[in-house]
């Protein structure tokens, strides 16, 4: 190629790169994570000291410890969030724990509905509603639910979901409030969420907290582990590694879904993908400067 | 005094819920008077709080009624997607309300899987708002093709952590640079990733906290002690 | 791969695939169909939190506490027996928060508003300072200079402390607006925002990982719960 073709290529392929239309780059993501979940691409996970902090904090709780797990997420985070909430409800089940469920967002009702069906009542027919764990359901007020329920359960609530007497429920004979609870799980992706469950009931009461966010909401957490956050799942990948960490620790229990460790493999595939727009972008970007220098 | 008497209220409520924290709580049956005084006010104004936050929606509720019913009797522009938007809030409101199917009568969860406002969540809410979001997965990429640059030192720095995060937080992360031998092993990108989200990024990160904080607690006194008048809204001339 | 379409037959499905497809077309360009759904999700979520808030909140909590005899009608196994006369002061102040529909009534709202403001302002505080401020100065303080077992100095641990310390005292230096930034102070800042770029840097990744998994997720609805493929 002679230096003039060289140029004229080099321009191209610089005015290509920089005016390509954005809907073929959706077009390749939507088609480059479409095929790898036909291909069903899994990858195995390990827990990462953050993930793993969380695990042996409930693992190491004695048999009969009341959990409250807030799932404070909406139908939008529900990918990153649920399978959080899945693994860990298996968990506390599996050791024998109390849970009690609750949420400060008005999706909560239905974020909690999806797990008593799918986990609680499917998989643990044996650990009964009511003895083992309780659904309290949603309450408006943001991050004073919290701060109500840490001095009163029975503040805020007087029956569960179904409409039952909380007075009457096994689960929740000697926990009359957040600080007579063993441990505290926040699912948050947002505002109220993980932050408000330190403020307002872990760093008041004393009572460890373990939480899980979204990806998005992970990083600003940092600094509250682990003296404030006993542990914490960032993400889905935070999510694959907690079922990767009950695999591991119960061999024996087969989990009937692994949403999260099922969605790594396009989640990678979607990464790589970002990474080379990027490395794109910016090949494009050195072509113009040096197409500005020749000119 | 219109605006004068809910600034004291601000000053008053603000300054007693202060003084909670620093008055023990009071077993049960003991403790003296000003003990059970603050531990009243620190649970019931809680719960005060979450019962007016339903009035809140309420408020909003109407507001919305307010801009899109102004919008159809006016038939202005994009007047049938308004109307779109009432008759939802209507029949939605309707159903959830009554409480139409799933439990019997009045009992129960109002977002029970049988119910109709259960269906409309499945159906309607849940769809569109996981959709929604997930429209910002292809801007993300775009945005990554078109604006992530390598421009200057610091968007450099951005940059480079950025692209260590998203390889490393991946199972491809750990497969890459599984053959760095054992001196060179923090250089692998799964632990090159964590090393970054637990030291520099801790670092940015809690810098940020505690600048947060000051912040918060300088507009807290700021509200308590009247200074920040504009929250209550303007007095009527 | 199963192998060939097995079609849904629930009508919550194909409403959601229908509604998904809506959202999706705007990725080509805004269109009707967008904005249709856009609307829709408008006026439904704003009911849906009205009806939660009423059916969870504003009823257990206040009205059957007001009048034990409507707790009856959602709630039989969990009636109080007395009546909590104090729940009509919220209720009373949530009705005044209504005072802002109309221009002549605005005023009345300002009462709901400065309790709310109090409350949030007399919690934040004392919350803020204790833990985002404190307790961060606390779990700062760590040592910089790090021991193995066997006594010698654990370079890499100790390097990452030291940069951590630094790292956030820059960041905070970054943060002082009331001292003009010149000279060595200048220096600091500037490493300060490298800092902040890493912060962000992470930041972006982890948003990328979060929209991509609800992307796939939705992708995951339409393939397999929808269409049948998977």
């Amino acid at each position: 190629m002679t230096g003039t073709e060289h140029t004229a290529g080099s321009s191209r392929r610089a005015t290509g790169l920089a005016t390509l239309d954005r809907r073929w780059i959706y077009l390749a993501l939507a088609a480059a994570i479409a095929l790898s979940i036909v291909a069903r691409i899994r990858f195995p996970d390990t827990p990462s000291p953050l993930v793993q902090a969380a695990y042996d904090r409930v693992e190491t709780l004695p048999p009969g410890a009341s959990i409250v797990m807030a799932l404070d997420y909406s139908p939008s985070s529900r990918p990153e969030l649920e399978p959080m909430a899945f693994a860990i409800a298996r968990h506390a089940m599996l050791r024998g724990h109390r849970l009690i469920l609750l949420s400060t967002w008005d999706t909560g009702n239905a974020m909690i509905a999806r797990l008593c069906t799918e986990v609680l009542r499917r998989e643990f027919p044996e650990r009964r509603e009511g003895e083992a764990w309780v659904a309290l359901g949603y309450k408006s007020g943001n991050e004073m639910l919290i701060n109500a329920i840490r001095q009163d359960f029975d503040s805020m609530y007087a029956s569960d979901m179904e409409g039952r007497s909380c007075a009457d429920l096994a689960v929740l004979a000697g926990v009359e409030s957040l600080a007579d609870c063993t441990l505290i799980v926040s699912l948050s992706s947002g505002t109220p969420g993980l932050k408000e469950w330190v403020l307002f009931a872990g760093d008041v009461t004393g009572v460890p907290v373990v939480g899980g966010s979204t990806g998005v909401g992970t990083p600003e957490f940092l600094p509250y582990f682990p003296r404030q956050i006993r542990g914490l799942l960032g993400g889905l990948k935070g999510a694959a590694e907690y079922e990767a960490a009950l695999e591991l620790g119960h061999p024996d229990f087969h989990q009937r879904t692994m949403a999260a460790t099922d969605g790594m493999g396009p989640q990678a595939v979607a990464h790589s993908l970002i990474v080379l727009f990027i490395v794109l972008g910016n090949v494009g970007l050195l072509l113009q400067r040096r197409q500005r220098r020749g000119t | 005094m219109r605006s004068r008497a809910p600034q004291l209220l601000v000053a008053a409520v603000g300054i007693l819920l202060v003084l909670t924290a620093f008055v023990p709580r009071p077993a049960p049956g003991a403790g003296n008077a000003w003990q059970g005084f603050f531990a009243y006010i620190d649970e019931n104004f809680s719960v005060w709080f979450n019962i007016m936050a339903v009035f809140a929606f309420g408020l909003g509720a109407a507001s919305l009624l307010g801009v899109h019913g102004g919008r159809v009797r006016r038939r202005g522009r994009d007047w049938p997607y308004s109307l779109a938007t009432l008759l939802a809030f209507g029949v939605t409101l309707l159903v959830g309300l009554l409480k139409l199917g799933g439990p019997p009568g009045l009992t129960g969860d109002p977002a029970d899987s049988a119910s109709i406002l259960g269906r409309i969540f499945a159906a309607v809410v849940s769809p569109l708002q996981a959709s929604m979001f997930a429209l910002l997965a292809f801007f993300v990429a775009s945005a990554s093709y078109r604006a992530f640059r390598v421009r200057t030192r610091e968007a450099s720095a951005l940059l480079a952590a950025a692209l260590v995060i998203l390889i490393g937080r991946t199972p491809f992360g750990s497969a890459l640079t599984q053959w760095l031998p054992e001196p060179l092993a923090f250089l692998r990108l799964e632990r090159l990733s964590l090393w970054i989200v637990q030291v520099p990024n801790l670092a940015g990160q809690r810098a940020i906290m505690i600048g947060i904080a000051l912040g918060v607690v300088a507009m807290s006194l700021r509200l308590i002690l009247g200074l920040e008048r504009g929250v209550l809204g303007k007095e009527r001339p | 791969m199963s192998g060939g379409l097995h079609l849904s037959s629930s009508v919550e499905v194909w409403v959601g695939a229908a509604l998904t497809l809506m959202v999706f077309s705007y990725l080509w360009r805004d269109n009707p169909f967008y904005k249709l759904a856009e609307h829709v999700f408008v006026g439904v979520s704003a009911a849906y939190v009205m009806v939660l808030g009423f059916w969870t909140t504003l009823w257990p909590n206040a009205i059957a506490k007001l009048w034990p005899g409507a707790a009856r009608l959602t709630t039989p196994e969990a009636v109080e027996p007395t009546h909590d006369w104090a729940l009509l002061l919220p209720v009373i102040l949530g009705l005044l928060m209504l005072g802002r529909l109309h221009p002549r009534t605005v005023w009345l709202s300002r009462w709901p508003t400065a309790f709310a403001i109090g409350t949030s302002a007399g919690y934040n505080l004392v919350r803020y300072l204790r833990s985002d401020f404190l307790a961060q100065i606390h779990s700062g303080m760590t040592p910089s200079l790090i021991a193995t077992t066997g006594g010698r100095l654990a370079l890499g641990e100790s390097l990452s402390h030291a940069i951590l310390l630094g790292g956030t005292i820059c960041g905070i230096v970054y943060f002082t607006y009331t001292r003009q930034h010149r000279g060595a102070w200048a220096r600091v800042a500037g490493t300060g925002v490298l800092f902040m770029m890493v912060t962000f840097g992470t930041t972006f990744g982890y948003t990328v990982m979060a929209r991509i998994s609800l992307l796939v997720s939705r992708l995951h609805f339409l393939l397999g719960t929808w269409l049948g493929l998977i």
